[in-house]
């Protein structure tokens, strides 16, 4: 499989892994190619809130096996790590994480 | 864009600047039967309360977007912002859905009020300064009547703190001299920033033919809202396998709208949006269509023009992030710059 081919099927796997861990977390009724990859996940449609947030951290570092996702890098940098589905997969890569 | 439209854009980034928003026309929904109307055509869950405001669309019979919509809630009454069509255009769809025997009262504002927004890190400061007590505590999505009289709701395309201020029609010119020294922007700039927010402009030619699931808007939809008008265009559109969806793009030289995209010398898509990036001169930022499949970030594509990159927007370190908007916070000193 060519470098390309191997990185989209790993991002998109990723992809889908955090649409059914955050729906976990809203438990709101939507499928999960609903969730758009670059759709804003606070204070939109999809609601995510501060608590939900840190809840969702907690389950992606289980999930993955990755350490302190966003706390690392402070505040500003959680804070775009959890902008949008596609930024959590963009550090999920970063810190060497496999579906 | 030229010069100085590129230094209003790093100015709403550093700290803000006013627009006058005459395309975006308010509607006020009354009347006994109003949600119940509402609930019948729009393809969302009307889930608000009292002073919220909920992004939403109008959708043509096959799917496309008609009007971007934003819905508010009021203690009698439901507030319509309209993009993409009038006023008029929208009273007249609306009072179509009328049922018999519904009391549905509604009223086009556009000839009586008038919209201006202020986006920025700092536009939370700009409206207290000029007396709009109360808009810092306003919460994302929020509309409130502030003790100034002013009707202001917490919502913008920029990525940054954005509010609207609607206005009686007239008054537009003394409501912005009444916000001191803020430049003022226009259309294009307006345009600009919303593609670095990776934003929805109802008014870009490329998004006009496109529906919601291309362009990353469920999220302003409800998937059971079966029956409402372009929704079972949209349930057939998510079963097709050649199906294309938009993605962030960045590259080194000028990209322009309907740019092919090349994978492995092959065409795999088209650039939906791009602008001049303020990150590195002479290079774009945008947005590409591309299939499903490939419409993901960390892809090195090809163009005419040179190399690009699929990327995770936004292009711009949002400032609002590290601000708190409260007149009493101490401003902080170690703000990054908006673009690296």
């Amino acid at each position: 499989m060519s470098a390309w081919r191997a990185h989209v099927a790993r991002r998109a796997a990723l992809l889908d892994e955090v649409r059914v861990l955050l729906l976990e977390v809203l438990v709101v009724d939507r499928e999960p190619d609903e969730l758009d990859p670059d759709a804003p996940l606070f204070g939109t449609g999809l609601g995510l809130d501060s608590i939900d947030a840190l809840d969702l951290v907690v389950r992606l570092e289980a999930r993955f096996g990755v350490e302190e996702l966003v706390e690392e890098a402070g505040a500003l940098e959680g804070a775009r790590t959890l902008r949008t589905l596609n930024t959590i997969v963009d550090r999920l890569v970063a810190a060497g994480a496999e579906p | 864009m030229s010069a100085a439209d590129l230094a209003l854009v790093r100015t709403l980034r550093e700290t803000a600047v006013a627009f006058r928003r005459p395309r975006l026309q308010a509607v006020r929904v009354g009347g006994a039967h109003a949600w119940e109307l509402l609930d019948r055509v729009l393809p969302c869950e009307l889930y608000l309360r009292e002073g919220q405001l909920q992004p939403t669309l109008l959708l043509h019979e096959d799917g496309r977007i008609a009007a971007d919509l934003t819905v508010g809630a009021d203690a009698e009454d439901f507030w319509l912002l309209v993009e993409g069509m009038s006023g008029g255009e929208l009273v007249a769809r609306l009072a179509a859905e009328v049922a018999p025997g519904e009391e549905v009262v509604l009223e086009d504002l556009s000839a009586s009020r008038s919209l201006l927004a202020v986006e920025g890190p700092y536009s939370w400061r700009v409206l207290e300064e000029a007396g709009h007590t109360g808009a810092a505590r306003l919460p994302f999505l929020a509309f409130h009547v502030l003790d100034s009289g002013a009707w202001v709701a917490r919502t913008g395309r920029s990525g940054e703190y954005g509010y609207l201020l609607m206005v009686a029609r007239g008054d537009e010119a003394d409501q912005l001299a009444a916000l001191g020294e803020i430049p003022l922007a226009g259309p294009a700039e307006l345009a600009h920033v919303t593609v670095e927010a990776m934003g929805y402009d109802v008014h870009a030619p490329a998004s006009r033919g496109l529906d919601p699931l291309s362009l990353q808007l469920q999220w302003r939809l409800s998937r059971r809202k079966e029956s409402v008008r372009g929704m079972a265009a949209l349930a057939v559109a998510r079963t097709d396998p050649d199906r294309q969806r938009i993605v962030g793009l960045r590259g080194p030289g000028a990209l322009s709208e309907g740019t092919p995209l090349l994978l492995e010398g092959e065409p795999v898509g088209r650039v939906h949006a791009a602008v001049p990036w303020l990150g590195l001169e002479g290079g774009s930022v945008g947005t590409g269509l591309l299939p499903l499949a490939l419409a993901h970030p960390g892809l090195a594509l090809e163009t005419v023009l040179g190399p690009v990159q699929t990327v995770s927007p936004p292009f711009f370190l949002a400032r609002s992030f590290r601000l708190k908007p409260s007149p009493r916070a101490p401003a902080p000193d170690d703000l990054p710059p908006p673009y690296t």
